[in-house]
C-alpha cells in the first residue's frame, strides 16, 4: 500500500504543504483525498474551521498500469452496454479524470440528472478497488457533462458569496450530494470575506455560506436560516 | 455499432459481479421470462452479498441503473434483482 499521511489546515493548500513536507514529496507525486467534515458543534453552527486531507504518495512505477486497468474496466462496461466510444484520461491532483465521448449515446450514458453516469463511476471505482486493493478516486465524465456542471456550481457559489458579502447575511444552498458540496466549499475557500459550513443530515445536508465573523458576531448565527 | 441484447446485458451483470466478489465461481445470473419483461436474478455466495449490494445499497442501485440503460437501448424491459 502507498504511504499516506493525514494533515489539516485552514485551507487545503496549507494542509497539503504540511503533508508534502512530512512525505518529502512534490505535489505531482501524491493523491489528495479530502476527509469528510467533522460533525461537531450545535447544528454545525460552530462548524469546522479547518480542513483535513489524506495525502498518499503515488506508486512511482504503477501509475500507468492503473490507467490501463481503468481503461479496461470502462471498456468492458461500455461495450457490454452497447456503446461505441472514444476516451481520454487526465491525471489530476486528487482524481483520475476520464472523459468519454460517444457518437449519439451521450444522453443514454449520462441518464436522468446524471444518474447513469454516477452509476458508471461508482461501478468503475468499486471494480478498481476490488482488483487492486488500492483506494481509488476515478471521475468519469461523458461529453463534458461533469465539467459543465462543475463550472455552473462554481459560478453559483461565487454569486452567493458575493451576495453574502454585500448583505452580511447567511445564505444556504439546496441539499446537494457530497461531491457537489465539496465543489462549493473549495470554490469559497479561495475567497477572503466569507466561509462555509454544513448543516443537516443525510440527503438533507447542505452548505451554508456565512460572512467571516468575530466572536461577538456569532450571535447573529442564531437567527433563522435564510433561504436562497 | 456495438450490439446490446439480453445476452450482453447478462454478461454485463456477470462481469461486474465477478469483478467485485471473493468467490467469482459462485456468481450466477438466472434469467426468467415473463409476459413482457425479463427478470435477471444475480446470486453470489452469502459472504459476498455485501460486495454486490454495497453501502446503503449503492452498488446494487448502480448495477440496476446500468442494466436499465442498456435494456432501454436494446428495446427490452429487464428487472434486475439480487437473490438474498
Amino acid at each position: 500500500m502507498a504511504k499516506s499521511v493525514e494533515a489539516s489546515g485552514k485551507t487545503i493548500e496549507q494542509a497539503l504543504q504540511k503533508a508534502l513536507k512530512e512525505l518529502e514529496a512534490k505535489p505531482e507525486e501524491v493523491d489528495i483525498e479530502i476527509l469528510p467534515e467533522a460533525h461537531k458543534g450545535l447544528f454545525g453552527l460552530f462548524g469546522p474551521k479547518t480542513v483535513s486531507i489524506r495525502v498518499s504518495l503515488r506508486d512511482r512505477t504503477g501509475g500507468n498500469n492503473n490507467i490501463e486497468l481503468i481503461k479496461n474496466i470502462i471498456d468492458r462496461v461500455l461495450t457490454l452496454m452497447g456503446a461505441e466510444y472514444k476516451l481520454s484520461t487526465e491525471e489530476m491532483p486528487d482524481t483520475t479524470f476520464v472523459n468519454i465521448n460517444t457518437p449519439g449515446l451521450d444522453g443514454l450514458l449520462i441518464g436522468r440528472r446524471g444518474e447513469t453516469l454516477s452509476s458508471i463511476q461508482h461501478v468503475v471505482n468499486r471494480i478498481f478497488t476490488s482488483k487492486t486493493g488500492q483506494h481509488s478516486k476515478i471521475t468519469v465524465d461523458v461529453g463534458g457533462y461533469v465539467k459543465r456542471k462543475h463550472r455552473l456550481l462554481v459560478e453559483k457559489a461565487r454569486r452567493v458569496a458575493d451576495r453574502v458579502k454585500k448583505t452580511g447575511r447567511e445564505a444556504d444552498f439546496e441539499p446537494l450530494k457530497a461531491s457537489d458540496r465539496r465543489i462549493i466549499h473549495l470554490a469559497i475557500s479561495e475567497l477572503t470575506d466569507v466561509t462555509t459550513y454544513t448543516i443537516g443530515d443525510g440527503l438533507l445536508r447542505k452548505v451554508v455560506v456565512t460572512p467571516k465573523m468575530t466572536e461577538i458576531g456569532n450571535a447573529a448565527l442564531e437567527d433563522e436560516e435564510d433561504n436562497e | 455499432m456495438a450490439e446490446v441484447n439480453k445476452s450482453t446485458i447478462k454478461t454485463l451483470i456477470e462481469y461486474i459481479a465477478t469483478s467485485l466478489v471473493e468467490q467469482p465461481k459462485s456468481v450466477k445470473v438466472r434469467e426468467s421470462h415473463k409476459e413482457n419483461y425479463t427478470v435477471m436474478e444475480l446470486s453470489v455466495s452469502a459472504e459476498d452479498l455485501g460486495k454486490v449490494i454495497g453501502k446503503n445499497g449503492q452498488t446494487a442501485r448502480a448495477i440496476r441503473t446500468l442494466v436499465n440503460a442498456a435494456a432501454s437501448k436494446a428495446g427490452e424491459k429487464i428487472i434486475f434483482e439480487i437473490k438474498e
